[in-house]
């Protein structure tokens, strides 16, 4: 008996020195002053929201393309302050045109005040992007990894285009590896984070990824995987493109 | 006094009892699906470097079975008409038997030979080209390719998920009758880890329990001779039978297939592919990542005289040797010394038959 009182008293001990330890976190918590957050990617083709049915668009060079499929991967955000102080959201989210729940992002515990910059990879960063046995949206299941090839697909658009000849060709794009990565930087008008407003909104123009830095004609580029000698080229271009396609819109 | 006694003895059954807990390999009788899987250690054999486990793939008896079961079980495919086990056969050290190229479920066929499964718990990359970083990436690849199993993940775990087995043998290997493309990953790589083949005449020759005949110690003495030979530089002497490098070993001067540059990109990994294995070799033909050459005696041929010193990015090894340095019997010697290394104790194993 002696001996089970002296195990209880010992337990009880390391329980108080435990439970002590969490209270004292939760205090640290209480004094900074954090809010909820959520940035919406709005996908939109020269701000005008995209459909998923046979709607042709024009791009900056005048190719006529639809959207079936459009998806790319939002990891890793960085929110940045005046005053240089960072927030890192460590998340990994696949944003989808055909799943428009996934497009709202929701972040947590931000600190308040204004914030000057919003940044991201647009695609998956190397530690992550080197084996497939992840869950949340780095789950295979998504379709966004190329099973054959280390490393995620960072960008899909699947559709068609009209060629220069009149016919109706398909469109694909598998945009990845490591030399696909983009660092997205938006520029923000002293967005304040005060718990009010809590829903950040971006808008990504794709015509903007065929046209912002290089034009993408897809007469000569409408199939591209980034696995061939011949893809190198659209590869730079299109990643350059991109990181220029995100702009602010508003937060509300 | 007596308390600490007490509670010492108490810490020392604690242990005793999860140390034997941990080297358990028997499975647990137990009907009741809630109780934890049975840990698996996977030894390494004789001569060979230790295994390491990924640290999120523990391996347990009812993981390995599972994914024995897996492996062998053609609802992993499109059409439920081919499993892992139709295009690697055991027979043929898990190579598809004498085919050049593998024929998918639509009947087209790949352009590349089908690999051998065997000692990949020491592999770095997989596939031809190390497409896949892991061996849990690997299992992915067959399912959903097209041209092989043409399956997509949704539809498989879609199928597992109903099965009236699977989801009771996933929640004693892994707790939870949930199944994933993680769980799906995990227990095919589980089982593929333990097919581990080191029983060879060669194997027993260096345990000292076999000897070698004149001609397979010549073909050995041949296969480490640099000026010879010359195998031992990639396909190391020893336990793996390769160093797992990529290289291009000279096959053609203009490539068909980039190899490695198809996952890399680099200019660099143009033409270079996985230095297989070469324990079994006298099983797997055809050889070379396409298949090309039937027979031991071409491939021997090959590095005689065969090679393109003209490719770009040759291995040095090849860039550096002499053309027509082995005579027709030294290249029957090493062949000699080469079928050495097949283990027909590892072709028969009833532990990695289909269930």
């Amino acid at each position: 008996m002696k001996n089970l009182i002296f195990s209880a008293i010992l337990l009880a001990g390391f329980l108080l020195v435990s439970c002590t330890k969490e209270e004292t976190k939760q205090t640290n918590n209480n004094i900074a002053t954090v809010a909820n957050l959520s940035i919406a990617f709005n996908n939109t083709v020269s701000g005008m929201a995209i459909n998923n049915d046979n709607t042709n668009y024009t791009n900056a060079i005048g190719n006529k393309y639809s959207v079936d499929i459009l998806k790319y991967y939002v990891t890793n955000i960085v929110l940045e302050k005046d005053n240089g102080a960072l927030f890192y959201a460590k998340n990994y989210n696949l944003i989808d045109l055909n799943e428009t729940l996934q497009n709202t992002i929701s972040l947590k515990n931000v600190p308040t005040g204004e914030y000057t910059k919003l940044r991201f990879i647009l695609g998956v960063d190397s530690a992550r992007n080197t084996s497939g046995l992840q869950d949340g949206y780095l789950d295979p299941s998504y379709g966004m990894i190329w099973t054959w090839n280390t490393g995620y697909i960072f960008f899909k658009h699947e559709g068609n285009f009209t060629n220069s000849a009149n016919q109706v060709k398909p469109l694909r794009f598998h945009l990845g590896t490591e030399v696909a990565r983009g660092f997205v930087e938006v520029t923000l008008p002293k967005v304040n984070v005060n718990g009010i407003n809590s829903k950040l909104t971006i808008d990504f123009d794709l015509n903007k990824a065929y046209s912002s830095t290089s034009n993408i004609d897809f007469n000569v580029d409408n199939d591209r995987q980034s696995t061939e000698e011949v893809d190198r080229f659209w590869i730079s271009n299109l990643k350059n493109n991109l990181e220029k396609s995100f702009l602010y819109k508003n937060i509300e | 006094m007596k308390k600490y006694l007490f509670f010492i003895i108490i810490i020392g059954v604690l242990f005793v009892i999860s140390c034997s807990k941990n080297t358990d390999v028997t499975v647990n009788t137990n009907n009741s699906i809630d109780t934890p899987a049975t840990p698996f250690i996977l030894n390494a054999p004789f001569g060979f470097l230790p295994i390491v486990i990924p640290i999120n793939n523990k391996m347990t008896v009812e993981g390995i079975a599972l994914g024995r079961k897996l492996f062998y079980d053609p609802m992993l495919s499109l059409d439920n008409s081919q499993s892992c086990g139709s295009c690697h056969n055991q027979k043929f050290a898990f190579t598809d038997s004498t085919l050049q190229f593998s024929k998918g479920i639509t009947g087209e066929i790949g352009t590349r030979n089908a690999m051998p499964i065997m000692n990949l718990a020491w592999e770095r990359k997989f596939f031809w080209d190390g497409g896949a970083a892991t061996l849990e990436d690997q299992v992915i690849g067959p399912i959903t390719n097209p041209i092989e199993m043409h399956e997509t993940l949704n539809n498989v775990l879609s199928k597992l998920n109903k099965h009236n087995e699977y989801p009771r043998l996933f929640k004693r290997a892994f707790g939870t009758d949930s199944i994933t493309t993680q769980l799906l990953m995990k227990a095919v790589a589980q089982f593929e880890r333990t097919i581990i083949s080191a029983n060879s005449k060669y194997d027993k020759y260096v345990r000292g329990e076999a000897e070698l005949t004149f001609d397979e110690l010549k073909g050995k003495e041949l296969y480490e001779d640099q000026n010879k030979g010359d195998c031992f530089h990639c396909h190391v002497v020893g336990s793996t039978f390769t160093d797992f490098e990529f290289r291009n070993n000279g096959l053609d001067s203009i490539f068909t297939d980039l190899g490695r540059y198809k996952n890399t990109l680099k200019e660099t990994d143009k033409g270079k592919f996985k230095t297989p294995s070469l324990r079994n070799i006298e099983l797997t033909a055809p050889y070379m990542h396409d298949g090309r050459f039937k027979t031991l005696d071409e491939v021997l041929e090959h590095y005689n005289s065969g090679f393109k010193v003209t490719s770009q990015n040759l291995a040095a090894d090849i860039a550096l040797a002499k053309k027509g340095r082995l005579s027709i019997e030294e290249k029957q010697q090493i062949i000699a010394f080469l079928k050495t290394l097949t283990d027909t104790e590892f072709i028969n194993n009833p532990n990695f038959k289909k269930p």
